[in-house]
């Protein structure tokens, strides 16, 4: 029995040792949340170098207008290097980017092109104003291409982008036309998991982002996986990058001991060598141990500070009677922090 | 693996996620505790937790070492809950109580717990106080914010405050004092 001043004390008192978990899910919303802002910000990053690329391009065809040249034909890996041809190579190291953003993660290296080039075919016919240009772009059939690109197919597109690029090309010769490409390549980095601590037989999910033909050292080929671990372990994965390049990663999953108790949920104190006290069992490292034990009218019966010490059943030399009791733990685990367990138990006579 | 406080916020400045987890792991069940006593249901807790918990881990850098760091995050989901609490209810119509009604019926505030009574049913009767008396209860009893601060928060006069806690409270030695007359009778 307690007696309390007031109703605000007692609902304080019951509350202050109250720590119930919440659902898993709360934290993977959280996880999703949190990491999302990466990909929009680096989405930021991108469509503003492209807008720069462009604004470049615009600017120096414009500049160059009044030249005149003719183009030969190349293959179209190396597109097109005329005698007057303009060809600004943008290279970014994207790493800078997701370093910053996103340290949570393995980064990948990663090869980033933003190349716009620009070539003038035949400027004679043009006007050399911009808006002019514009204007009599229909008539003209003035092709103004832009390709950004982010998916991580980058081979295919590429491909696609070439014949693209290889037919403008070739209409560009036979009708001599002013043109101008932007072209810009964005390979996704590869994302693996960090390397982890966990406590023993837990299940831990392990992933890749960004990559395909992943296969995982224990013959999964997901790209994120769920594996019991009960003990230290490296995971190999093998992908192929963005890139088309075959490559591998490790994880270094560590197993420490964890504290784990186990509170039984009935003694019998009747001296027969079973059972007869009540104590917990403890796995792993464990401080500051103490244990409570109440009478049903919450009087305190016993108290323990040491885990092999436990309750006999007896209070001021009597057997306490059958029935239900209730302990209070408290300790710390091995991540230093404070635990409350409370429960009931019984006495069977 | 063990790490301190402070290692755990620079960590989750850096927004390195292992220590973010670290983190939750540590302080979530405290911070549910507080969830749950501000709000209606379960549900309603864990989206305030978990808007919380991104408001702490956005905001992270703005802690300055000025009281506890779960002081400071219990303040974070109490605002939280609060969001909750005014999105609900769009327009809060105060009843003004004159004090002096509620002055005589409250002399004996006294109360005895008999025995064990469990969280659950303790959340229970917090969770089904009208949602201005639970704001102004838990704010004033248990977290120990004054009146002119529930008011600042609350968006009402420091007198209003104190009659819906003092009406909160009565509502809820009621209810304590009618368990143990039913658990008598049996």
């Amino acid at each position: 029995m307690k007696q309390y001043k007031d109703i605000g004390e007692l609902f304080k008192d019951n509350f202050k040792d109250y720590a119930p978990e919440p659902s898993s899910h709360v934290w993977k919303n959280i996880r999703k949340k949190v990491s999302k802002p990466v990909f929009s910000m680096r989405k930021y990053v991108f469509y503003g170098s492209a807008m720069i690329g462009i604004i470049t391009a615009i600017t120096l065809s414009v500049l160059f207008l009044g030249k005149d040249n003719t183009p030969k034909q190349q293959q179209v890996e190396k597109i097109i290097t005329t005698n007057n041809n303009v060809e600004i190579v943008v290279d970014e190291t994207i790493q800078e980017h997701t370093k910053a953003i996103s340290p949570t993660e393995k980064v990948l290296p990663v090869e980033k092109k933003v190349e716009t080039r620009v070539f003038d075919n035949k400027a004679s016919s043009s006007s050399p104003s911009a808006k002019d240009e514009e204007s009599i772009k229909p008539k003209e059939q003035m092709e103004v291409k832009v390709e950004v690109k982010q998916e991580p197919q980058i081979a295919n597109q590429k491909q696609a982008v070439i014949t693209k690029l290889n037919k403008t090309e070739q209409q560009t010769v036979s009708q001599k036309q002013t043109e101008i490409f932007v072209e810009k390549e964005i390979v996704k980095p590869v994302f693996v998991s960090r390397d982890t601590i966990v406590c023993e037989n837990s299940n831990i999910s392990l992933y890749v982002k960004n990559a395909r033909n992943v296969i995982w050292s224990n013959g999964q080929t997901a790209a994120e996986i769920n594996v019991d671990v009960d003990q230290s372990k490296i995971f190999t994965v093998q992908y192929t990058d963005g890139n088309g390049k075959d490559s591998s990663a490790q994880i270094f999953v560590r197993v420490v001991p964890c504290t784990q108790i186990t509170v039984p949920t009935a003694f019998t104190p009747n001296n027969d060598g079973i059972n007869d006290e009540f104590k917990v069992f403890v796995s792993g490292h464990m401080s500051e141990f103490e244990m409570v034990i109440y009478s049903n009218n919450n009087k305190q019966l016993f108290q323990s500070t040491h885990v092999e010490r436990g309750w006999n059943g007896m209070f001021k030399g009597e057997l306490q009677p059958q029935g239900l009791y209730l302990y209070r733990i408290r300790y710390k685990d091995n991540f230093n922090q404070l635990i409350e367990k409370k429960g009931e138990f019984l006495l069977i006579q | 693996m063990y790490a301190s406080e402070k290692e755990i916020i620079a960590g989750c400045i850096k927004k390195d996620m292992n220590y973010m987890e670290l983190l939750y792991k540590q302080y979530a069940p405290k911070l549910f505790n507080c969830a749950l006593r501000y709000t209606k249901k379960e549900e309603d807790a864990e989206d305030v937790l978990q808007d919380a918990f991104i408001q702490i881990f956005e905001h992270m850098e703005q802690y300055s070492g000025k009281g506890t760091f779960l002081g400071w995050m219990t303040t974070i989901v109490i605002n939280q809950a609060f969001m909750l609490y005014r999105k609900n209810i769009k327009q809060i119509k105060y009843q003004l109580v004159d004090y002096e009604e509620y002055k005589d019926s409250l002399k004996d505030q006294s109360v005895v717990q008999h025995d064990f009574l469990s969280h659950q049913l303790l959340l229970q009767m917090i969770q089904n106080l009208p949602d201005g008396y639970r704001m102004v209860f838990n704010m004033h009893e248990i977290e120990g914010y004054s009146y002119d601060e529930i008011a600042k928060v609350l968006e009402c006069t420091p007198t209003t405050c104190r009659t819906q806690l003092f009406r909160a409270k009565k509502i809820l030695q009621e209810k304590i004092t009618k368990l143990y007359n039913k658990q008598d009778k049996h």
